[in-house]
């Protein structure tokens, strides 16, 4: 071993610039030659970047005229018809068929010094399920029905680096290697299927997505190609499509596929970036949240919920003032609620991470939960701690109950904190966990209902 | 000159504006392409991809003092791009050693650019990008963040994920230097 943990940090950028900086490359004049033969773009073409939209809104626009009383009658018409539906579909019960809709709290599940732990958040009694000192074990999920959870092993000594997907029940007993051959990078993201019979994984380039028998028995199979799948993708409520992502030249759609026929509905489209942001169902299937950059707002991100039907334009649900990011939105289980994850921009450009906010659907409003992650480190102290960030933010999801939220450090390893949803107290968890480094699937044991 | 007039200059058509405006940049182009998609001529597809591109939407540019950091994110993009596009295929290229330094420890340094180039292999692409962005294009995390299109504490998770990865590859890395492994396969 020539290089120690310090002074990698300190000679990285260095060696960096050893590694891979150069002379000017020799292809200069040719890529120059290729590049400006083609011909530019004329600035009024290219929308978003130029064209102010004042003055696009404020030109005269020639129309026909429009018949004013006819569309006012048709509008208070479709007023009453919607006042009927909603009164109808409140009255209705809303109760969801497991896996979907709350459920009881059973054991939590995580990983620390890359082994799987599972504690009874009640009790505090933690059981390491995995012991395995040469590779850090990583990702543990359980299924559905709390009957099993799955999580990602390196294969020791593999070059390059590849991953098993590892099946245990919840005590680490009857382990299970569910795919054939190592998967070579690691499965990206680990979900267990509605019916908690098969592990849907993504490839780490989004290049395919792969169903593994929970078994072992039955060999993958490609579910689709040139896509990823979303956290928790199987739509409520009998798990029959995926929320998954397409992306291409720096924009991405938001699409249900079906996984009976392979059709495909796409629910928003050209978002910009590569869909590393989040979207998710709502509980009973009828709605998707997903945080994404508005056209008029290019320096935020901002959540937005549309039908999953397709039909139907998305609507933003939380604006601040300032440049703000609101993402990694995340249902309550009753679908009553969202909780995100909220940065803001101040007037020296810096970001300052802010606390969960919880969004009511009923009424809009939003209020914030919990503390900031360094408020926690501060108070129960990790060995770890100096290695994240001033503004780091936390990876959450809500309790099986929905009474609850669990946030775990993102960073570094640290503490995990309980918030309760209703009046925003927390306490920290014994255990310092690893980080989790993005929003996190199933890590909260359901018991049924 | 200074880079708003030639920016100017470049929107209207000047070749040797644009040439310019885009000397300067062109190695630390390369670099970051070579160390996000591990391939010299694919680094090549990408920069001048990204060069493509500049060249096409340079008229709505808005504001010229942020055309190197323009150029950076497209070049990024491109490079994931190609990441995404290749996909099953990973390959890797041994890379000549530049500029060795002339020390006493020269060994030394060798082994330790060869653990460093050994652990970003194990890291992808997206990860490999943050980490270019971050330590080669000298840009801010924030702006990291805004150029993937990802909030700041995913730029920041993804980049404490990649050191961390990285420093574990490192220092569990026995002395012998890693053998360069042609044509990788997906399961």
């Amino acid at each position: 071993m020539t290089v120690t943990n310090a002074r990698f940090d300190r000679e990285l950028p260095a060696l960096l610039e050893d590694l891979y900086l150069g002379p000017t490359p020799s292809y200069r004049d040719e890529v120059l030659a290729v590049a400006t033969h083609r011909r530019q773009r004329p600035a009024w073409a290219i929308p978003g970047r130029w064209l102010p939209m004042a003055d696009i809104t404020s030109r005269t626009a020639f129309a026909p005229r429009v018949p004013w009383r006819t569309v006012g009658v048709a509008l208070v018409i479709v007023a009453v018809l919607i006042a009927a539906i909603a009164l109808y579909a409140g009255t209705r019960p809303t109760k969801l068929p497991p896996p979907f809709g709350p459920a009881r709290n059973g054991l939590l599940t995580y990983t620390a010094g890359g082994d799987v732990y599972v504690e009874d958040a009640a009790s505090g009694t933690v059981t390491r399920l995995t012991n395995t000192p040469h590779v850090l074990d990583a990702e543990p999920v359980f299924a559905p029905n709390g009957t099993r959870l799955a999580y990602r092993r390196p294969v020791e000594d593999s070059v390059p680096f590849a991953e098993d997907i590892v099946v245990v029940k919840p005590d680490g007993s009857d382990p299970v290697v569910v795919n054939q051959a190592p998967i070579v990078g690691g499965p990206k993201r680990l979900e267990w299927s509605a019916d908690s019979t098969s592990i849907l994984a993504t490839e780490q380039n989004d290049a395919a997505v792969w169903m593994f028998d929970a078994s072992g028995k039955i060999p993958t199979r490609t579910i689709l190609t040139g896509g990823f799948a979303y956290v928790r993708p199987f739509r409520p409520p009998n798990g029959g499509a995926l929320l998954i992502g397409r992306a291409a030249h720096d924009k991405h759609s938001i699409i249900s596929f079906d996984l009976a026929t392979g059709r495909e509905t796409i629910l928003a489209a050209d978002l910009p970036g590569d869909g590393s942001g989040a979207a998710r169902w709502s509980p009973d299937g009828s709605e998707v949240v997903y945080d994404a950059t508005p056209i008029d707002d290019p320096d935020s991100l901002r959540l937005f919920v549309v039908r999953s039907d397709g039909t139907g334009t998305p609507r933003k649900l939380v604006t601040a003032p300032g440049i703000g990011v609101d993402g990694d939105p995340t249902w309550s289980p009753d679908g009553s609620q969202i909780a995100f994850m909220r940065y803001q921009q101040q007037m020296d450009l810096s970001w300052v991470v802010r606390p969960i906010g919880i969004y009511t659907m009923a009424d809009g409003t939003v209020r914030s939960v919990g503390p900031l992650p360094r408020d926690v480190r501060n108070r129960n102290p990790g060995p770890d701690d100096k290695a994240a960030s001033y503004g780091e933010g936390f990876a959450f999801e809500w309790s099986p109950d929905g009474h609850s939220l669990i946030a775990y450090p993102s960073e570094a390893s640290g503490h995990a904190i309980l918030i309760d949803a209703l009046d925003g107290t927390w306490h920290a968890l014994d255990p310092v966990m690893d980080p989790k480094g993005f929003p996190y699937a199933q890590g909260w044991q359901r018991l049924g209902e | 000159m200074d880079q708003r007039e030639l920016v100017g200059r470049a929107q209207r058509g000047d070749h040797d504006a644009f040439a310019t405006l885009v000397d300067p940049a062109l190695a630390r182009l390369d670099a970051a392409a070579r160390l996000i998609l591990r391939d010299a001529e694919l680094a090549r597809d990408a920069v001048q991809e990204a060069l493509i591109r500049a060249w096409r939407d340079l008229p709505g540019l808005r504001d010229p003092d942020r055309f190197e950091a323009w150029l950076h994110r497209l070049t990024v993009n491109a490079c994931l791009d190609l990441a995404r596009r290749r996909r099953r295929r990973p390959i890797e290229v041994e890379l000549d050693p530049i500029d060795s330094p002339a020390t006493s420890d020269h060994a030394a340094a060798l082994a330790d650019r060869e653990l460093v180039n050994g652990a970003l292999l194990r890291l992808d692409p997206g990860h490999r990008a943050v980490v270019a962005m971050h330590y080669l294009l000298d840009m801010p995390l924030p702006e990291v963040a805004a150029a993937l299109r990802i909030p700041p504490g995913t730029a920041k998770s993804r980049l404490h994920y990649a050191l961390a990865a990285m420093r574990r590859s490192v220092t569990a890395e026995p002395e012998t230097a890693p053998t360069p492994v042609p044509g990788g396969q997906v399961a």
